[in-house]
């Protein structure tokens, strides 16, 4: 503290200054963020006050937000949309994502480790809707000419072309969780006689165990509100599958597809704020199971 | 707990780290059943040395090895079951390290790996190892707990107790005491000098006095080399080469 006395008055101006701006980037970074937040909730109010009846928009299948006899909101069949594409996808990243991460981080030369996290890197930096380019134009073509398939669109070109889309997310995470883990962990396995094997999977896997699940669930939330890719790829029928070949709708591709039809402010528009209400419900009850993960990792190592 | 003692024999041991030569032609030789320490400043290849004896040197990238380690009389380097090797010749790193598994399964691991199967049977062996390592109280009643919980202290006694599991000839301790308090310390080397002659002890060790307390012999090693040794009484009050006086006498800080 007595060197601070010390210092000169310009310094100390500079320091402020510095100071400050900190302060105001971080009190933006809130401030738009709850902005953003109560703006939905604002949004989604006036329709969870009114014509919103939870019994129907989570039992019911009939989304008819514009029908002129009877308009219904039941988005259950959107949440059995959500759930069918993430669940699929995430069968089928997890194993792959965390194989791939044991690799890169326990098993790869360096030489294959640096070029293969540069390659994932950039597999993550694609945009979605040119992934949603290749369901279109390239899974839905092969389904149909290897499957039978009447469609290509379905759950199962979403799911795959989501799991694709999660793998960078989870095998970099991963990857840095399992590097994370102390080389004397690995040392005293190996003067035990643990094959690399052995010790992979006893001991730095275990203790990476947090970490590990931290990755697979920012590669579940990155899937869950996915939107473009899924809008495309998955077929856009509002009904429950009955197998991984039916197509379905997203939570999130229905209000990417129908708020340009829906009259501002109307019944319908409000409807879709909810469902944007329910997917950052979703997201952030994710990432704070996430965050506490990573926080646990980090209290026991 | 402990089968049968094995002799070590160290011959033009020679080791590089890419371009860097860590040890440059070590001899030593070490009777089955003896205690030998083994002193020196940082970077006279005491490790370089240890990780030799049991092969770990084979899992450092960039690290190359010439010469002979001879364990029990057969050719460490020419064996095909490293795994078998690493159980004859156990290691007790510098610092903790509890496996992130519960306390009894850090010291029924390696014999599980080796092939022993659950039960009473290992059970009693993991409490003979525990004791050994001045631990049992400690634990003995949170045996089912998560091992990294333990404290500093205890994981390094917990690194012992694993060391001693697996039965081994030879038992390397790489300054085993720098995270433990002097008391527990005592414990252990009281501990270690009752298994004399039951199993071969290789020490490094920063402190000279726990050299002189327990070892039969003592070795200098200097830059890559053993300049000398001797048994630890001779060693002491009659060091024939110049910079172990000088090591001995504190003339290097």
């Amino acid at each position: 503290m007595s060197a601070r006395l010390h210092r000169s008055r310009w310094s100390r101006g500079v320091e402020r200054l510095f100071e400050l701006g900190i302060r105001l980037g971080g009190f933006a970074a809130v401030v738009l963020l709850s902005g953003i937040m109560l703006f939905v909730v604002g949004e989604a109010w006036p329709f969870l006050l009114g014509r919103f009846d939870a019994i129907e928009f989570f039992t019911s299948t009939e989304w008819f937000p514009d029908s002129v006899v009877k308009v219904r909101y039941g988005a259950l069949a959107l949440f059995v949309g959500t759930l069918s594409v993430t669940a699929l996808a995430m069968v089928a990243a997890v194993p792959v994502g965390l194989l791939g991460a044991i690799y890169l981080a326990e098993l790869a030369p360096p030489r294959v480790r640096e070029p293969g996290k540069i390659i994932i890197e950039l597999l993550a930096a694609i945009p979605s809707v040119v992934w949603g380019f290749i369901a279109l134009t390239v899974v839905s073509p092969l389904m149909v000419s290897v499957l039978d398939l009447p469609v290509g669109l379905n759950v199962a070109n979403g799911a795959l072309v989501l799991a694709l889309m999660s793998l960078p997310v989870i095998i970099s995470l991963g990857e840095d969780a399992l590097r994370a883990v102390p080389d004397s962990y690995r040392e005293a396995a190996e003067a035990l006689g643990a094959t690399r094997w052995e010790t992979t999977t006893r001991v730095v896997v275990p203790a990476a165990r947090n970490g590990l699940l931290a990755a697979v669930l920012l590669g579940v939330s990155r899937v869950v509100g996915e939107t473009m890719a899924v809008l495309m790829a998955t077929g856009h029928s509002v009904r429950i599958p009955h197998s991984i070949f039916d197509p379905v709708r997203t939570l999130t591709a229905t209000i990417a597809a129908e708020l340009g039809e829906a009259p501002k402010g109307g019944e319908h528009y409000r409807a879709l704020f909810t469902i944007g209400l329910c997917l950052f419900v979703i997201t952030f009850v994710i990432n704070w199971l996430a965050d506490r993960l990573i926080r646990r990792a980090a209290h026991r190592v | 707990m402990v089968k049968t003692a094995a002799s070590v024999a160290v011959k033009g041991l020679r080791a590089w780290y890419g371009g860097v030569e860590a040890l440059r032609g070590v001899d030593l030789e070490v009777g089955a059943g003896e205690i030998v320490a083994i002193i020196g400043p940082a970077q006279a290849g005491k490790s370089t040395l240890m990780s030799c004896l049991s092969r770990l040197s084979d899992e450092v990238v960039g690290l190359r090895v010439e010469g002979s380690v001879a364990v029990g009389g057969e050719d460490v380097f020419a064996m095909r079951d490293v795994a078998a090797l690493r159980r004859r010749v156990g290691l007790v790193a510098p610092l903790p390290v509890g496996l992130p598994m519960s306390v009894i399964d850090n010291v029924t691991y390696a014999p599980r790996m080796a092939g022993a199967r659950k039960g009473p049977e290992l059970r009693e062996r993991a409490e003979k190892c525990l004791r050994a390592a001045a631990l049992w109280d400690e634990v003995k009643d949170r045996l089912d707990q998560t091992a990294t919980r333990l404290s500093g202290g205890q994981q390094q006694r917990l690194a012992i107790a694993r060391a001693l599991s697996h039965e081994p000839e030879v038992l390397c301790l790489d300054e085993f005491s720098i995270a433990i308090d002097p008391v527990t310390t005592a414990r252990i080397e009281e501990l270690l000098k009752a298994m004399r002659s039951q199993v071969t002890i290789v020490l490094v060790t920063n402190l000279i006095h726990q050299a002189r307390r327990l070892a039969d012999h003592t070795a200098m090693m200097w830059e890559g080399r053993v300049i000398e040794v001797q048994p630890t009484a001779a060693f002491f009050d009659s060091p024939q080469h110049e910079l172990t006086r000088g090591y001995l006498e504190g003339r290097f800080g």
